[in-house]
Parts: structure tokens; C-alpha cells; sequence
């Protein structure tokens, strides 16, 4: 079974996030806030991360530094409520960038192609 | 007085002999004399004895009464003659005293004009009325010191002599005065056919050599002969048929405010001294009045100036104060939508989810697929506000119109196939560059082609052009669908604004922002029932980049 993490500090989107993949068949590691997804990913070795930009405490972007600092090459998308991040160039390590909307196929069908190019 | 006539007799050297005039009855002194002299001269002759000797003699006697009745005759005379030069002062008096009368009734009316134009036409008919100066014709030029020209600006006079005479007969019969008060409560002048033409005459103050401007620089009165080659020289075509004219500096304070030019057309009277000068004292009387006038009629300006100033500012600060109010709304509206988002995103997201996992029930199947597409508006709403409210900050590079174009409408490929649209693609062969934001442009584009869909409900021609004009390179949305009625097309980029059942009102702004942001411009053609084109305008990438560029290719 595939491993997605989703960071989301949104807990009810992140509940329909974990239902809606769960469906596809995949295991979804969920984590809440920016501070746990380092151990979450050293303890869980998820292989697609989908990261929310706005997070509280901790921002997004500084996340996926980290993250991808840790590995670079542990596929991360970017979902975020706007478009404006794309043009941030510290987004641009990510490799992917979704834009969060009621329908989810997007987000999947990216999912998708990190999984099957592994 | 000769030696010969003084007394000689007693001590009084100034007193006459009366001796010597009875024995020269011819001599004129004793009419020259005071009479009261002539008494005082009698006294102190009849204490004189040789006197006294001379008049007891016959001849003497006779000599006496014929001296004396020569000298009452010539007194005669003498006063009949003063009584007459007495008359003709009388007379001089009289009329300056009329004249002056005129001229406080002139005066007394440019006191109450309330313009300049009725101040001008009150003096040019005291020159002209028969009453007063009776002059044929008459006009007055002022100096216009913003430009250094002598202005023509009013002027009386008739057409032909038919007309001088019909006017005579009219106006011989009412008093001046009569006539002023007309003019004061007058509000609006026809202007005779010497006026339509003055009015175009604009003399330069530098053109020294001209007969008006010398007279006005010399702040001198002047006959002029227009057969004089001083004359002749210098186009007079707006005062026709003239002879002999009198030009009047009008001066104020020291300062020449222009000049009255008057004639005698029709008359043919020749122009005395006694009219100029009659002139040249209407000219003096009127001048204070006339800069009067002149300084209403400047003050009238700036205060029209100032009231559209004011009217302005009041505009502005209308203006402000809408424009803050509306910024404060984007305030509201941004954080909301931002607040709307990512619930939104949940309610719908669950949404779909029910209906995925939902039996056959047509009916609750329904009322899912209505959260659905009401969460999906919202959603476009919020993202519309946002997008209106985004910092202006661009991600410009340059592109290729076309080419935007082109991946914009690959995007509404089936929007366009499955609504019966034929669409024709007019776009300029070669590469127009342009620095743009290409997502942002995208929007716009997309924005613009929705509508035109939208207005074209039961299909039609779609025409997208790209062209270049000048700076600007172009491009044309052209629908043939039901068109924008006028108060729309007004209000077409206003926030809000919609025409449209489930509009936000932001499509048209959000895009007209993006535009301005790009230093161009949008503007929108419609005919209702024809059709509407969109004609947006961006700066072309100029001129050395572009030759670059082509340079790079070949």
C-alpha cells in the first residue's frame, strides 16, 4: 500500500483528504501542523508529501526546505487556496503545485503520477 | 493815453483832459473809458479853471455836447457788441452745459451696466446718437494684454443709407437716455454686420507703423484720410467705404484701454475739431467706467474659474471619499472570501463525496448536485474578490499575443465546440511581443471569450484578431450576440455590476484591472441585437528589443 502524508492544518478538509484516499487505496499518514512532519516522515517514510502553504505557526515553504533538504527527492506537492505562491520562487522546489478545490481529481490524478513514476 | 489827452491842467496824470476831447471830437479815448471813469474824470474837470473858461465859451459849449453825444453813440455800439460776444459765450456755455448733461447720463448708465458688452454699447450710442455726439458710425477696439493685440470688439453703424435713415427716423424721436436704459435692461444684443466683422479684427500691439496702434501708443486723438498713404498701407476691409475717419485713444489712469473709431458714412459731414474734441470728452468720461467694465468682466472669469475649481474639488473629494469607502469594502470582502475559502473547499469537497457514495435516489442525488454547483459559484466568487484585491505585483515576461491566445482558447476548446460558436481566428502573421503577465492575460481573455459565449446563447460568430497600431498591439473580441444596452455599457467595468442571473460583477473589473495594470487599456463596441466587441490595448515591446528579436531568429 502506497504512503501519502497530508499536512493540513484545515481539520475537517484534512478528514475528507484522508477519506477520498483512503477510497484510492492509499495509506494516508495526516499530519495537523508543520512542527511533527519531520518526525512523522523519518518515522513513516511517506512516498508522495502533500503540503498546505499556510500552516500557523510554521509556513509551508519552510517545510518543504526542510523537507527537501532531508530528501530531495521526496516528491512534494504544493496545495494551496491560491494561485499567488507560484510565483514565490521558494515554491519552486516543489515538484508539483495543485490548487485546493471541492473536486479532488486534480489533486489525485497528481498524486498519481508521483506514485507510478516510482 | 497820449500826453495829449491827460490833464494838464491840475496834478492828475491819469485822469483825462476833457479839453482835449471836446476840441478833437474824433479822438476814441473817451470811449475806451470806463463811464464810472469818465465821471470821476468830469468831477475834477469842472474844478479845472480852464475848463471852465472853455465850456462858458459858444463853440466850446457846442464842441462839449457833440464830444459827449459822439461818445454816448460809440458806448452804443461798443455794448451792443459785447451783448452779442455775451451771447455766444451764453450760448458755448449752454451747450457744453447740454454736453456735459449727456455725458453724465452716459456715465450714469456705465455705472450701471453689469457687463462689459452693454458698457461698449453705451458709449458707442452716445457717439453715434443725434442727440449727442451724431456721429454715422462708431466701434471700439480694446487692448488685450494677455495676447499684446488691439481687439475689435462692438461697434453701431448701419448697413446702407436706406437703413441709416429708417434708424433716424426711429430713433431721432427718443431721447438718449431713453435709449441707455434700454441697453441697461437689455440681456441680449444682435450684432450688426460692422460688428460680425470687427469682431475678427486683431491688430499686434508691435505693429507700430499701424495708424491705430500709433494713435493708441501716442495716446493722441487723429483725423485719418483713408486715402492716405500712411492708411492705405494696412488692410481695412472691416470698416468699409470709409473717408474720413476719427480714431480716440481711450485712456485710464494713464493707461490705454483701447480706442473709439468713429465716422461720418452716410453724411458725409466732414469731421470738425469741435466733434473730435466732443468725442475726446465722451472718450475721457467713459474710460473710468470702461476699465471698470473691463475689471468686472475679468473678475467675473476668475470667479467662473474658482466656482469650476470648486466644483472640481467637491468632485475629488466625492470622489475620495467613495474611492476609501470602496477600499475599505475590498477590505472586508478580501478577508471574508479569504475566511469562505477553505470551507468552501470542505463543503464541497464532502459534497462530491455523499454523491459518490449515495444510492440510486434521483431525488437526494439532485439536491447534492445543487450544494455542488452553489458551493462551485461561491467558490468563483471568492476567488474573483480575491484576484480583484490582489497586489498589482506582476509576473511580467515577454510573449507572443498569438500565442497566449492560442493556449487560452485551447482551454475552452469544448465550452465553444458544444455551444454551436463558429469561431475564426484573424491573427497577425507576424510575432507581436508584448510584456505581460501571461497567467494574468490568460484570465482576461478567458473572461472576455466566457461572455461572449454566454451572450451568444443560441450560437454565432466568434472573431478573435490580434493586430498592431501605432504603440499597441491589439486584440479584438468580436461576439455577434445580443449586444449591451447603454446604461450597461456605462457601468460595464464597475464592481459588482452584473447583467447576468448568477454574475459576481467582478469578471469585467477583475480584467480591467489586469489591463490597467499593464499600462493599456480596455474598451467595449455594442450594438443591442448585433453584437459586442472588446478591443483590449497593450504597449507593443519596443522597437530595438523587438529588431533584436527578429535579429536572433534569422
Amino acid at each position: 500500500m502506497h504512503r501519502i502524508m497530508i499536512v493540513e492544518d484545515e481539520k475537517n478538509l484534512l478528514e475528507l483528504y484522508k477519506h477520498e484516499l483512503e477510497d484510492e487505496g492509499y495509506k494516508v499518514i495526516s499530519c495537523h501542523n508543520g512542527e511533527s512532519v519531520m518526525d512523522s516522515i523519518k518515522s513513516c517514510k511517506p512516498e508522495v508529501v502533500v503540503l498546505d502553504i499556510r500552516l500557523g505557526a510554521i509556513e509551508g515553504l519552510e517545510v518543504l526546505e526542510q523537507i527537501k533538504s532531508y530528501d530531495l527527492n521526496l516528491p512534494v506537492i504544493l496545495n494551496s487556496a491560491y494561485s499567488t505562491y507560484k510565483a514565490n520562487f521558494s515554491s519552486w522546489i516543489a515538484d508539483d503545485y495543485v490548487i485546493k478545490s471541492p473536486d479532488l481529481s486534480e489533486l489525485k490524478s497528481t498524486i498519481k503520477k508521483y506514485i507510478s513514476d516510482n | 493815453m497820449t500826453m495829449n489827452s491827460s490833464c494838464a491842467h491840475l496834478d492828475h496824470k491819469e485822469k483825462l483832459c476833457w479839453i482835449a476831447i471836446i476840441t478833437n471830437p474824433q479822438n476814441d479815448l473817451a470811449v475806451s473809458r470806463n463811464p464810472v471813469d469818465i465821471q470821476d474824470d468830469i468831477t475834477i474837470c469842472r474844478e479845472c479853471e480852464q475848463f471852465k473858461k472853455t465850456t462858458e465859451r459858444g463853440f466850446g459849449r457846442r464842441a462839449a455836447d457833440e464830444a459827449v453825444i459822439t461818445t454816448v453813440m460809440k458806448l452804443i455800439e461798443q455794448l451792443s457788441v459785447k451783448k452779442q460776444n455775451l451771447q455766444q459765450t451764453a450760448n458755448q456755455l449752454k451747450q457744453s452745459l447740454e454736453q456735459l448733461s449727456l455725458l453724465k447720463n452716459i456715465t450714469d448708465a456705465l455705472a450701471c451696466s453689469d457687463c462689459l458688452e452693454k458698457s461698449l454699447r453705451i458709449i458707442l450710442t452716445g457717439a453715434t446718437s443725434g442727440d449727442a455726439f451724431g456721429f454715422n458710425r462708431a466701434a471700439i477696439l480694446l487692448v488685450n494684454e494677455k495676447n499684446a493685440m488691439l481687439e475689435g470688439k462692438s461697434a453701431i453703424g448701419p448697413e446702407n443709407n436706406e437703413e441709416a435713415i429708417r434708424i433716424w427716423k426711429e430713433i431721432s424721436k427718443i431721447p438718449l437716455s431713453r435709449l441707455l436704459e434700454e441697453i441697461i435692461i437689455e440681456n441680449e444684443f444682435v450684432s450688426c454686420s460692422l460688428e460680425i466683422m470687427l469682431s475678427k479684427v486683431k491688430i499686434p500691439q508691435s505693429e507700430s507703423e499701424n495708424p491705430l496702434v500709433k494713435a493708441l501708443d501716442e495716446t493722441k486723438e487723429k483725423i485719418f484720410n483713408t486715402r492716405d498713404k500712411e492708411f492705405s498701407k494696412f488692410e481695412f476691409t472691416w470698416w468699409p467705404q470709409a473717408e474720413q475717419i476719427v480714431v480716440v485713444p481711450l485712456i485710464c489712469e494713464g493707461k490705454p484701454l483701447g480706442l473709439i473709431l468713429a465716422d461720418n458714412v452716410i453724411s458725409k459731414k466732414p469731421i470738425t475739431d469741435e466733434s473730435v474734441e466732443a468725442l475726446k470728452s465722451l472718450a475721457n468720461a467713459c474710460a473710468p467706467g470702461l476699465q471698470n467694465a473691463i475689471l468686472h468682466e475679468k473678475l467675473q472669469a476668475q470667479i467662473k474659474e474658482l466656482e469650476r475649481v470648486h466644483e472640481l474639488f467637491k468632485l475629488n473629494q466625492a470622489y475620495l471619499v467613495r474611492h476609501e469607502r470602496l477600499a475599505d469594502i475590498g477590505t472586508l470582502a478580501t478577508k471574508v472570501a479569504h475566511e469562505f475559502r477553505i470551507p468552501l473547499v470542505t463543503i464541497g469537497g464532502y459534497a462530491r463525496r455523499i454523491l459518490k457514495t449515495l444510492g440510486s435516489d434521483l431525488f437526494d442525488k439532485h439536491m447534492v448536485e445543487v450544494v455542488i454547483d452553489e458551493v462551485d459559484r461561491l467558490s468563483k466568487i471568492t476567488s474573483e474578490i480575491l484576484e480583484y484585491s490582489r497586489s498589482s505585483k506582476l509576473n511580467i515576461r515577454e510573449c507572443n499575443i498569438n500565442s497566449i491566445v492560442e493556449e487560452t482558447m485551447l482551454q475552452l476548446e469544448e465550452k465553444l465546440d458544444t455551444s454551436g460558436i463558429n469561431t475564426e481566428k484573424l491573427f497577425e502573421s507576424k510575432t507581436l511581443s508584448v510584456r505581460v503577465d501571461s497567467e494574468r492575460l490568460k484570465q482576461v481573455i478567458l473572461n472576455l471569450i466566457d461572455n461572449a459565449v454566454d451572450a451568444m446563447g443560441n450560437g454565432g460568430d466568434l472573431v478573435i484578431k490580434t493586430s498592431k497600431h501605432k504603440d499597441y498591439v491589439i486584440l479584438d473580441i468580436q461576439d455577434t450576440g445580443k449586444g449591451i444596452d447603454k446604461y450597461s455599457l456605462e457601468n460595464l467595468f464597475n464592481l459588482f455590476y452584473t447583467t447576468k442571473d448568477k454574475g459576481s460583477g467582478l469578471g469585467l473589473a477583475v480584467s480591467k484591472k489586469i489591463i490597467d495594470d499593464h499600462g493599456g487599456y480596455i474598451n467595449v463596441n455594442s450594438i443591442p441585437g448585433e453584437g459586442t466587441v472588446f478591443s483590449i490595448r497593450i504597449p507593443a515591446c519596443n522597437q530595438r528589443q523587438e529588431t533584436g528579436d527578429v535579429k536572433n531568429k534569422s
